[in-house]
């Protein structure tokens, strides 16, 4: 006869115990990912050595003319335009050129400096941009929100 | 929520990029006048890991002459070798505290201060805990 019986159906109430925390967990993930969630592309990925600073700031970088500043060279759109060591040794101030590419095109630029990258490259960079009628520059680093 | 979570995760970047804007002045341009103020400029130097705060401050007291100004010079050593840059909020909001208006800061790091601090600096410029200090940071040279 016991045989014969249905078995007994899972209490519902332990199952909807289990499932509520899962829930929750979801919840703080899914919170979590759409915060930090970005489609930047990585940079400069053949370059293990460089690394960009971290920042507090949450503005978006817009898409404009992206300048890499390394202890090793300096490019715009990962094309190297010159070495930088150059410029970190000696006194020139414009990074000639920097100007001649940016001097045809003044618009916004984006400069992603190298964490390690002294900042005498920037300060030339600067006066270079400048010179080349370049009004807007931003710096670009890794916001502390990141995965 | 289940369609959602598999499409982020496989969309997302670990690195998510935020800028700093710098405006640049033309060449030839004369810079704008600052806002009538207690607290005339700030200066921000750096070098190594050592910061060196400069305010110029117009003297108010009854004795003080018309344009008179007092230098504030606040120095702040390396705190287990690294930038103070508590220090350096705390010091800024004092001088907030005194002229809330301005908004401008002159930050002039030595020549090999590496990229990593100058950030720092200027997100420790723009503000603290407490709110907005000064968010147009300018980069100077020494």
């Amino acid at each position: 006869m016991r045989r014969l019986r249905p078995p007994k159906p899972a209490t519902v109430a332990g199952g909807a115990a289990a499932l509520a925390p899962m829930v929750d967990m979801l919840t703080i993930l899914l919170v979590f990912l759409l915060k930090s969630w970005s489609t930047d592309p990585p940079v400069r990925p053949d370059d293990p050595s460089f690394e960009l600073p971290t920042s507090t700031s949450e503005k978006p970088v817009a898409t404009t003319t992206e300048i890499d500043l390394t202890e090793d060279g300096i490019y715009i759109h990962d094309i190297r335009i010159t070495g930088a060591r150059y410029y970190i040794d000696q006194d020139d101030t414009l990074i000639r050129e920097l100007h001649d590419v940016l001097a045809q095109d003044p618009g916004p630029v984006q400069v992603r400096m190298d964490e390690d990258a002294p900042y005498v490259l920037l300060r030339k960079l600067l006066f270079t941009a400048q010179q080349a009628g370049v009004e807007d520059v931003t710096v670009v680093a890794v916001s502390r929100s990141s995965l | 929520m289940l369609l959602l979570m598999p499409f982020l995760l496989l969309t997302t970047s670990v690195q998510k990029l935020v800028g700093l804007d710098l405006h640049v002045p033309p060449a030839a341009a004369t810079l704008p006048p600052d806002p009538a103020g207690i607290v005339e400029d700030v200066v921000v130097e750096v070098v190594g890991s050592e910061i060196e705060v400069t305010a110029s401050v117009r003297r108010t007291d009854v004795g003080a002459d018309a344009g008179d100004v007092q230098q504030r010079v606040v120095e702040l050593p390396p705190v287990e070798d690294d930038l103070d840059l508590g220090g350096l909020q705390a010091t800024l909001r004092s001088l907030k505290t005194i002229d809330p208006d301005r908004k401008k800061v002159l930050l002039s790091p030595d020549d090999s201060v590496p990229g990593r601090d100058v950030v720092h600096l200027m997100d420790a410029l723009r503000g603290d805990a407490d709110g907005e200090l000064y968010p147009e940071v300018a980069l100077g040279g020494r």
